[in-house]
């Protein structure tokens, strides 16, 4: 079996949503790193707003998305609020959907 | 897990907070309660009492019990205290509007203790409220910038409850306090009772959710600096101000309390036009957009009572500037805020669990703006016309331009029921409003 990539574990995280802005994780940059080590995938990441009811829905919903890749025995989300969150790490195309360049 | 728990009462409050307002457009469309000829009489005590307690307050504490845990990202302290104030609450106002009905010469025959004791039920689920929120915010410490509006506002809401309590004590046993002090009492003191209520509780309460609130949809900055600070401490101040002069007779104070939350709320609103200006979010979802209905509304507000003040026009002026300021302004806000607020609670409560499992439907999938923007243009028109209507005592048109308020509030009501329940395709047994998801 092929190793696994960093690119292709964000492609699968690109089913997760934020809810209310209505666009993936990964082009809102979200996530922070990608750590693969062997079958393991250690996932940092950060929501847009701290103390948000989502919150607790996206990590296991990031969670539950990492152990459905195939190749995938065990993963852990990390959840940290530095660097906060801003509009400006999203991705070309989130930027486009909202409006900005 | 970093997050904070899905309030489980928001939604009941919102439910009683609806159909308050339906009930009290229904009572003024019909003229059961007409305010320009029979402020006092019962019926009208009803609607004003329906929209302030049942809608608004309902509202504004629904959303509290979720929004001052995401405020302070720390769990709201008891679930179970929100539960006892909307049970109080809503029993205490049932209480109370029948109480008004029972006043000499009213509907209802009997019932003297309606009153107080609707009025203490009330006056126990706010004191149950502010334990329950101030616990949370205390562990918050320090404070945010719209924590502070909120605490101030929760500071306004007992006060106004507990001389609202007073009243219906006084109502019911008029000898349980001396002429003169009775008089001053229903002079004065109901003077406090609206602009604690309205402005003090209801206005800065809204002003601090809506600082948080649109610049998390529109993705414009929350922190607003010097622009904030100012806005909350003139119009806390001068709200502070006027309260307590009202019971004064120092007109220069109270002059300079007015004067001041005038200020603070002209720095507000000039900061929520820099906060859209600097919003990231160009193409904005409807509850953004229409928003900004309820800020013109309290635009308006300022402007003509700045105005009406100066030449001296209050009396006239007063009414229609109430009624601005509780549907305009709180109203429009309500409206505009629930038609994001009910989708997203509903979204976590349908897919948030299946988030990362299958694919899941966007909040906005959960309603059709296209379909329900027309009501929210309807609200806001339909509000200039009543609030036109009372300055210049037009009945009929007041009539009808409640009439209007009803078909679109109505509307609005049916848009967040069908959030709740979708209708579900026949063949498939998927929901129509909702994409397939796998």
């Amino acid at each position: 079996m092929d190793a696994l990539t960093d690119s292709e574990v964000l492609e699968a995280l690109k089913d997760v949503i934020d809810p209310e802005l209505g666009y993936n994780i990964v082009d809102l940059g979200l996530i922070y790193g990608v750590t693969i080590t062997d079958s393991q995938v250690d996932v940092v990441m950060t929501m847009t707003t701290p103390g948000c009811p989502a919150t607790n829905y996206i990590e296991s919903g990031t969670y539950e998305r990492l152990r459905r890749i195939h190749g995938v025995k065990d993963a852990h989300v990390a959840v940290v609020w530095t660097p906060p969150w801003d509009p400006s790490m999203m991705s070309p195309d989130a930027k486009s959907y909202f409006g900005f360049a | 897990m970093h997050g904070v728990r899905v309030s489980r009462w928001s939604l009941a409050y919102f439910v009683v907070a609806l159909l308050s307002l339906l009930m009290a457009e229904l009572l003024l469309m019909l003229g059961v309660s007409d305010p320009m000829s029979a402020v006092s009489a019962g019926w009208t005590l009803v609607a004003v009492h329906l929209t302030t307690i049942g809608w608004a307050s309902m509202l504004l504490l629904g959303a509290l019990q979720q929004f001052v845990p995401v405020l302070t990202t720390k769990d709201l302290a008891s679930q179970r205290a929100s539960g006892i104030t909307w049970a109080t609450m809503t029993a205490g106002l049932l209480l109370l509007l029948s109480g008004f009905l029972a006043l000499p010469g009213g509907a209802l025959a009997g019932g003297r203790w309606l009153l107080p004791v609707g009025g203490s039920l009330i006056v126990i689920g706010v004191v149950v409220a502010l334990g329950n929120l101030g616990t949370t915010l205390y562990r918050a410490w320090p404070w945010a910038l719209p924590v502070w509006f909120i605490v101030t506002g929760l500071g306004f809401l007992l006060l106004t409850v507990l001389l609202g309590l007073t009243f219906a004590i006084s109502l019911t046993d008029p000898d349980w306090m001396s002429p003169n002090v009775a008089a001053e009492l229903f002079g004065r003191g109901l003077v406090a009772h609206v602009v604690g209520g309205i402005a003090g509780w209801l206005t800065l309460t809204a002003m601090g959710v809506a600082y948080k609130l649109l610049s998390m949809f529109t993705l414009a900055p929350e922190h607003r600096g010097w622009w904030g600070r100012l806005a909350y401490g003139l119009t806390a101040v001068g709200l502070g101000d006027i309260w307590v002069n009202q019971w004064r007779v120092v007109t220069t104070a109270a002059t300079a309390g007015w004067i001041l939350a005038v200020g603070g709320i002209t720095v507000y609103l000039l900061d929520m036009m820099r906060l859209y200006r600097a919003r990231k979010r160009r193409s904005m979802e409807l509850n953004a957009r229409m928003a900004r209905g309820a800020l013109v509304a309290l635009a308006v507000l300022v402007a003509l009572g700045t105005w009406a003040r100066v030449t001296h026009q209050w009396g006239r002026w007063a009414l229609p500037l109430i009624f601005l300021g509780l549907y305009g302004w709180i109203g429009g806000l309500g409206l505009t805020q629930l038609y994001k607020i009910i989708p997203f609670l509903t979204w976590l409560e349908s897919f948030g669990k299946k988030l990362g499992k299958q694919r899941t439907p966007r909040v906005q999938d959960l309603v059709n703006e296209a379909r329900d923007a027309p009501a929210y243009a309807l609200y806001f028109v339909a509000v200039l016309m009543a609030t036109l209507a009372l300055a210049f005592h037009w009945v009929w048109v007041f009539r009808a331009a409640m009439g209007f308020a009803l078909v679109a509030t109505a509307d609005i009501a049916r848009a967040l029921w069908r959030v709740r329940h979708p209708r579900r395709s026949k063949r498939s047994g998927v929901s129509s409003t909702v994409p397939r998801l796998d």
